[in-house]
């Protein structure tokens, strides 16, 4: 297999020449995560306004954690859905044989050959936020930092490995675009932190539909410091959900007659 | 004797009903995306174990009871599957793709079309959406939180809520006669409409002077409106002013959609035509 840092970046600034024709797109999507933030940034103020803590949260606290919303927003929109909502085209189109013929590993070139660089307004706000709130916790240090980035790394290979299971379906069900809006449902749940829900949902959100790893975690390492179970149970489950997605991915080719033929 | 061929009629009504059967049918085809409509649609149910577990950790001010929440938040949830239809895509599509031009070709005005496709969504989607809210209201008992002499007044918001929601999607679509993509903005609508709607915190909640703002955007009239009038918590004159600001969106909303529509077919070359 070709080098994939070289492939990823022959797609990226291909990608990029795309994206250029659609500059206008830029506008829509700053204002959109302006609104995006200055809407969540109220929601937040105003529950805030009338509590002092959220599941044990204080507001600088819970700042932190809306900004690792924001940036999984945006590495969704950025990465994730240019690529992985147009598996049920390529499907249906017939363009998945090409794709499969193509000396690279399929998975990989179905998760990274576009980005949307349009949407890093969300990235920077996400950044901006959780850097802000580490500020005025006065916990701003390299090392928290440090540890920020080793438990936000796993939260993305988790949702990369659920948005990839959800639409690797369309080999069955064709028609999959509302399937993403099932992991927006639970994924609207990391906006707080899991220790605000009751006993039973806050173990579903942990085990079962892992939001919690997702944003609660990272915006807990950035703060207060990690426990090693913690720190190894985030890393466990995001290198497993990765190899799941990807026993899923083989699972379904193999199971995959071509539309073209 | 030969009997003169009865004249065939095409009133508007026949022809909306003809699209409201064909939608209906061409929905319960869907049947599964349904089931996965009504579960990615309980984000309002996460929000009321949220607002349940804030009440009884007391550190809620003012009396509300655990009941409050839960028919507020399973009223959203119902309010929000009548609102769950989006029809910019397909008209953005349609635009960009040129399939516009056949429609324009029909004799029956695309807005009928567009009309018929939300409704026959919701015809079969509200039904299904009932057997949640009445179990869940039985269930928790959260009923007796409902003002019963304001369910009509209720629903009354809601049509004006689905009237918004509907000339909103009327009027992002007809943006595609002079952007690309419109989809950015349809995502910009989601997020206020989830926000400052009231689906993740109840309107009367947020400090006096935003809910004065709040209250002056479209955005809590589709969601969180019908739902204060059904549990009474408006006075006469609140919900007087409610209906006026409601009625005043739905009037501009509509006329703003219209008359790009008018402009834009306009102008309109059909792509692929």
């Amino acid at each position: 297999m070709t080098n994939p840092f070289r492939l990823i970046r022959q797609f990226f600034t291909n990608a990029l020449q795309i994206e250029m024709e659609y500059r206008a797109e830029f506008f829509v999507s700053a204002l959109n995560s302006m609104l995006a933030f200055g809407s969540g940034f109220l929601v937040l103020y105003a529950i805030f306004h009338n509590v002092p803590t959220l599941g044990g949260w204080a507001f600088e606290e819970g700042l932190i954690l809306f900004g690792v919303f924001l940036i999984i927003e945006g590495y969704i929109a950025m990465i994730l859905k240019p690529n992985l909502s147009r598996i049920s085209e390529y499907i249906r189109l017939g363009t998945m044989d090409f794709i499969l013929l193509k000396p690279i590993n399929s998975q990989f070139f179905v998760s990274f050959r576009f980005v949307n660089i349009w949407a890093f307004p969300s990235l920077i706000t996400g950044c901006g936020l959780v850097i802000y709130g580490m500020w005025a916790l006065d916990v701003l240090s390299v090392l928290s930092v440090a540890r920020f980035i080793l438990m936000l790394i796993p939260a993305l290979i988790i949702v990369y490995a659920i948005w990839c299971m959800l639409n690797t379906t369309a080999f069955w069900w064709t028609k999959v675009e509302n399937i993403n809006l099932m992991f927006r449902a639970f994924f609207e749940a990391g906006r707080f932190p899991v220790t605000a829900y009751p006993g039973w949902l806050k173990l579903v959100l942990t085990v079962v539909v892992p939001v919690a790893f997702m944003t609660t975690v990272p915006a807990q390492a950035a703060f207060s410091d990690l426990s090693l179970p913690m720190t190894l149970a985030g890393w466990i489950i995001a290198l497993a959900a990765l190899a799941i997605s990807h026993l899923f991915w083989r699972f379904a080719l193999a199971n995959y007659a071509s539309a073209s033929s | 004797m030969t009997e003169a061929p009865p004249p065939i009629r095409h009133s508007g009504l026949r022809k909306f009903r003809a699209l409201l059967a064909f939608y209906s049918t061409e929905f319960s085809n869907y049947r599964a995306e349904f089931v996965i409509y009504l579960i990615g649609g309980t984000q309002p149910l996460i929000m009321l174990f949220i607002w349940v577990t804030l009440n009884n950790s007391g550190a809620l001010e003012g009396d509300y009871s655990s009941g409050y929440f839960i028919c507020y938040f399973l009223l959203i949830y119902a309010v929000r599957n009548c609102n769950a239809m989006w029809f910019t895509w397909a008209l953005d599509q349609e635009i960009r793709e040129g399939d516009l031009s056949f429609k324009l070709l029909r004799p029956v005005h695309p807005y009928w079309n567009y009309l018929a496709y939300q409704l026959a969504d919701n015809v079969i989607r509200v039904p299904l959406m009932m057997i949640f809210l009445v179990a869940g209201m039985i269930a928790t008992g959260a009923y007796t939180e409902l003002s019963v002499s304001h369910l009509p007044l209720a629903l009354m918001g809601l049509f004006g809520g689905m009237a918004i929601h509907f000339y909103s999607n009327f009027l992002m679509g007809t943006l595609s006669f002079w952007m690309e993509r419109t989809l950015g903005i349809e995502m910009m609508y989601y997020t206020l409409m989830l926000l400052l709607g009231g689906a993740i915190i109840p309107i009367e909640f947020f400090p006096d002077t935003v809910e004065t703002i709040i209250r002056c955007t479209p955005f809590p009239y589709i969601l969180g409106f019908p739902v204060d009038v059904a549990m009474g918590n408006l006075s006469g004159p609140e919900m007087l002013r409610g209906f006026a600001v409601q009625l005043a969106w739905i009037i501009g909303i509509g006329l703003l959609g219209r008359h790009l529509w008018i402009r834009g077919t306009k102008s309109y070359a059909g792509a692929g035509a």
